[in-house]
């Protein structure tokens, strides 16, 4: 995969525009307790949220029963056997690990459900942030051949947010733009200010040239497990929404606002947005975010 | 040399940190397959450094920790916990009680060994 980054610090890109594009825009997150997952419904809160958590325990344990012997098989056998045993093992390991993600998306779902989210807010870089993330990004389904275009405004970087849910944000929206992408497309990466004289707004935006999505299935797509069919001649992509479900909670925890433009045969582009900070050396403890002037 | 001592009652997971642990030749190991005989063994063993599971039988990862930390040959060996739980809540409540840190499965067997004398370190710097 190609990895492409700029850094413009006058000019970003074109404005991107969609015709007839469908623009959903979730605001801080706030979910009625639901009890679609399976739980009766005659439990009570408290003893619906101890399920839970002893189904995440419950799938944990074998888990790490199952990695911890492919781990050692694959460290034990490497250059050891023939390569359809290697490849055996990679593709037991990789399925692991995706079950690992599972249960990890899991426990962030009965989280986000049960209003239990934890964040350690912080004053993070997001521009520096935003690289690592494309960089780990760059591994992922080399066989399309992949542009990852970052244009990152490095003059507006700094807002309040949990360091490692945002990277999980970022993550996961990158992973999804890139799983939906075809051969030799690309996917642009781009953070910009918005408002810089007024409440700055940092916007991270992520997009894609997939398929798209309809503007019947744009608005399922925040909802919880909500399978998302793209049109394609040559393969029948799904996508399950725990992922977007979660980013969007985790978004909402985060005080941020995250929406989604798409259109069919255009692509997809999902917006992040977080109040602008300034680093804390320039603060001081008298002056809140809204009265921080903003960059010239 | 570094002695640790274990207690992990999944007897697959036991095997599995057995392997891992004894990978490096610098650690002596030592298994307890449930609670309630973790603090005679650690008495025989002295071991530098204890790992808990947080779920087992009969006595509990924590309640065992509360427990060695009334017996004065034994409250200022590092205790770090093992846990199929990841919820931030439960983590912090463990470490609040003085554990050294935390471990959440599944783990990393090959990395294992090298963050268990981690923990050691910095217990003692």
């Amino acid at each position: 995969m190609q990895f492409s980054y700029t850094q413009k610090r006058k000019e970003l890109a074109p404005n991107w525009r969609m015709k007839n594009s469908l623009k959903i825009v979730s605001q801080n997150f706030t979910q009625p307790l639901g009890s679609k997952v399976g739980v009766p419904e005659e439990l009570s809160i408290d003893r619906r949220d101890d399920f839970l958590a002893m189904i995440n325990h419950e799938l944990r344990t074998p888990l790490a029963s199952l990695m911890g012997a492919l781990g050692l098989l694959k460290f034990q056998q490497a250059g050891k056997t023939d390569p359809d045993t290697d490849e055996l093992i990679d593709l037991a390991d990789r399925s692991g690990r995706r079950l690992e993600r599972l249960v990890d998306d899991f426990l962030d779902f009965t989280q986000i459900e049960g209003n239990r989210l934890f964040m350690n807010l912080e004053h993070v870089d997001l521009f520096d942030l935003l690289i690592d993330t494309v960089k780990i990004c760059e591994g992922h389904r080399p066989d399309l051949k992949l542009v990852l275009d970052t244009q990152l405004d490095s003059r507006h970087r700094m807002a309040k947010v949990d360091r490692h849910r945002f990277g999980q944000v970022i993550n996961n929206l990158l992973t999804n733009a890139i799983k939906f992408s075809q051969t030799k497309k690309s996917v642009y990466i781009t953070l910009e200010c918005v408002n810089p004289n007024d409440v700055a707004i940092l916007d991270v935006k992520i997009r894609d040239e997939g398929p798209g999505i309809s503007s019947e299935d744009l608005v399922k797509m925040f909802e919880r497990l909500s399978p998302v069919r793209t049109p394609s001649a040559t393969t029948s992509l799904s996508s399950h929404g725990l992922g977007l479900y979660i980013t969007k909670g985790l978004v909402g925890a985060m005080k941020g606002e995250l929406s989604i433009a798409s259109e069919l045969g255009l692509g997809t582009e999902i917006t992040v947005s977080f109040i602008q900070v300034l680093p804390l050396a320039e603060t001081s403890s008298h002056v809140s975010q809204k009265e921080i002037p903003s960059h010239a | 040399m570094h002695k640790i001592l274990f207690a992990e009652d999944d007897p697959d997971i036991a095997k599995i940190l057995r392997l891992s642990l004894s990978r490096d030749k610098t650690i002596t190991i030592e298994h307890c397959s449930d609670g309630s005989s973790v603090e005679a063994c650690a008495l025989a063993f002295l071991p530098d450094l204890i790992l808990l599971d947080v779920s087992m039988p009969v006595m509990t990862g924590p309640e065992v920790f509360t427990r060695l930390k009334t017996n004065a040959n034994l409250k200022n060996i590092p205790v770090v916990f093992l846990t199929a739980s990841a919820m931030r809540s439960e983590l912090d409540d463990l470490l609040s009680l003085g554990a050294a840190g935390v471990i959440i499965k599944p783990f990393n067997p090959i990395e294992l060994p090298e963050q268990l004398k981690v923990f050691w370190q910095f217990c003692h710097v």
